[in-house]
């Protein structure tokens, strides 16, 4: 028993593991929360898009030095421009985020592989929590705070969209995606950001039939996918990144696979 | 605006994009009517309900309403699997009364748990939206409208698709509302139920009559109407053409 606390206590004593840990859980509740709007709403394609759209930002701010943060909100700007511009030329919905966003994934590689400077390639696909210092702490906080209260605020009106009776709120949850999308970047990298967004409320969808237990289930599983995370990269020597995307997708994964048809969706 | 009209056109062209779809509406209506709006699909009758409720603006004329008006759609605009149950729905209809930043508080609560139980519906109020049957949707959403303080319910087609009990209770409830006060608007393809009720206004891409139902329901009227598609009924009788089938719900 005692050996069992120990073996869990374990990464915590570190001071790498422990701020990685607080970074995912910081990163990972407000994540999943909008990522409820983000399902609900079907627009798990964008926030995928999202995700993969700020990896030339990404790579260009390895590149010349500065936060990873103002090169991914660059390279998100940048993506929602072009998406807009294809969807100017005539280009619907879907088909315009994909023209718009493979491109882009594939100039992060060139500007990556041209580097005299190796980038880090594996840290901005997969992400780096274990590097996180006391500012992205803190800048994960901030993100945190500010998606909890304008989620908090915006609450009915985001439910009455889904009833007809209030305009779309879509902008709004993309914009506050958005900011979860660099959030996350950090921790799980342009590939694996919306794992934490997407994975959690998929898993609260099926358990939940109102959307505040649902937020809040999201936000627990995530926090826990946090912590899990951390041990299980801890104690299986896999990086940390991936570890927590795993541990955020696999409720989604084990409510999926028993009975189907507790799922809500469909039913009416 | 004459004294007790709750709602009043004068001169109404309405229409999408500049193009008139229903063409010099006249009528008004005062607190306690029912008004059938009769027509044939594509008459106008969801036009004249968007118009009045704000949706569409007017082309040529005026609109002129003494209260806020509450919307039934004709297709219910809720997302499948949307979750929110019942008292959600209700409370949702309150939002328009409160600024954006505002939650709705202990008084939101109070106009929707009263709504929720002028339709009958008190017990239900946990219910997930999308498990009510098709009758107890449309309640919920005309309770939804009082509680956002509507005196006016613009009802499109709110009998399409349901079994006669639950068509029964609608119909109770519709002549409850009006009797505290409400004018209610009603689309509808049953002539027995516009003849029942208080006012008939016969749509045909344009007005054909206003008035009250012996003086309206007339043969000549209800041909201008509804054309060719009138069906004699054996024994003398006249039926005005069903649904679309894409109204139909289950
Ligand atoms: N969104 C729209 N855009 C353009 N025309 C429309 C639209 N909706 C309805 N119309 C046209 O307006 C006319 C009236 O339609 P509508 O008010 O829906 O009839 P009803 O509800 O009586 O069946 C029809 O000719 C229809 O084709
Ligand atoms: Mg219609």
């Amino acid at each position: 028993m005692i050996w069992i606390v120990d073996q869990l206590a374990a990464p915590w004593q570190s001071e790498l593991a422990a701020r990685g840990g607080l970074v995912a859980l910081l990163v990972g509740a407000p994540a999943a929360a909008i990522g409820c709007w983000v399902l609900l709403r079907d627009l798990p394609y964008a926030a995928e898009s999202l995700a993969h759209g700020m990896f030339p930002g990404l790579v260009a701010a390895a590149l010349i030095g500065i936060p990873p943060a103002i090169g991914g909100l660059v390279g998100l700007i940048v993506a929602a421009l072009l998406i807009i511009g294809a969807g100017r030329i005539g280009l619907a919905g879907d088909t315009a985020v994909a023209v718009a966003i493979t491109p882009l994934l594939g100039l992060g590689a060139l500007i990556a592989l041209a580097g005299t400077v190796p980038p880090g390639l594996g840290g901005i696909l997969f992400g780096d929590v274990l590097a996180a210092n006391s500012s992205d702490v803190l800048l994960a906080a901030l993100l945190a705070i500010v998606t909890l209260i304008t989620l908090r605020l915006s609450h009915w009106r985001l439910l009455a969209s889904g009833l007809g009776r209030a305009g779309s709120s879509d902008l709004l949850i993309l914009l506050l995606l958005a900011l979860a999308t660099v959030a996350a970047a950090r921790a799980l990298g342009a590939l694996l950001a919306v794992a934490l967004i997407i994975g959690p409320p998929v898993a609260a969808r099926t358990l939940c039939s109102r959307a505040t237990p649902m937020i809040i289930v999201a936000a627990v599983i995530a926090a826990i996918a946090a912590f899990t995370g951390i041990e299980l990269s801890w104690h299986a020597g896999i990086a940390a990144g991936p570890a927590i995307a795993l541990c955020a997708i696999l409720p989604a994964a084990l409510v999926s696979i028993p009975m189907p048809s507790w799922s809500h969706r469909g039913a009416s | 605006m004459n004294n007790e009209a709750l709602v009043e056109t004068i001169g109404l062209d309405a229409g999408y994009g500049g193009t008139v779809a229903l063409s010099d509406v006249n009528f008004s209506a005062a607190a306690g009517q029912r008004i059938a709006l009769l027509g044939p699909n594509g008459g106008g009758k969801t036009t004249l309900i968007r118009t009045l409720s704000g949706e569409l603006k007017a082309i040529e004329g005026s609109v002129n309403l003494a209260s806020e008006t509450g919307t039934v759609p004709q297709h219910d605009p809720a997302r499948d699997g949307w979750p929110a149950t019942a008292a959600d729905v209700v409370l949702c209809g309150t939002l328009d009364s409160i600024p954006w930043w505002r939650r709705p508080g202990r008084r939101q609560r109070k106009l929707a748990s009263e709504a929720l139980a002028a339709v009958g519906l008190a017990d239900h109020s946990t219910t997930t939206y999308g498990e009510l049957s098709g009758g107890q949707k449309r309640r919920v959403q005309v309770a939804s409208a009082l509680a956002g303080g509507a005196r006016i319910l613009l009802l499109d087609e709110p009998f399409a698709g349901l079994d006669a009990v639950a068509s029964r209770r609608l119909e109770d409830l519709i002549e409850r509302l009006a009797q505290n006060g409400s004018t209610i608007l009603i689309a509808t393809h049953d002539l027995e139920q516009a003849r029942s009720w208080e006012r008939v206004l016969c749509l045909n891409g344009e007005q054909i009559a206003f008035g009250e139902p012996d003086s309206v329901l007339t043969r000549t009227n209800l041909e201008l109407t509804f054309g060719s598609d009138l069906i004699e009924v054996p024994g003398g009788g006249l039926m005005a053409p069903p649904h679309h089938h894409e109204d139909h719900e289950h």
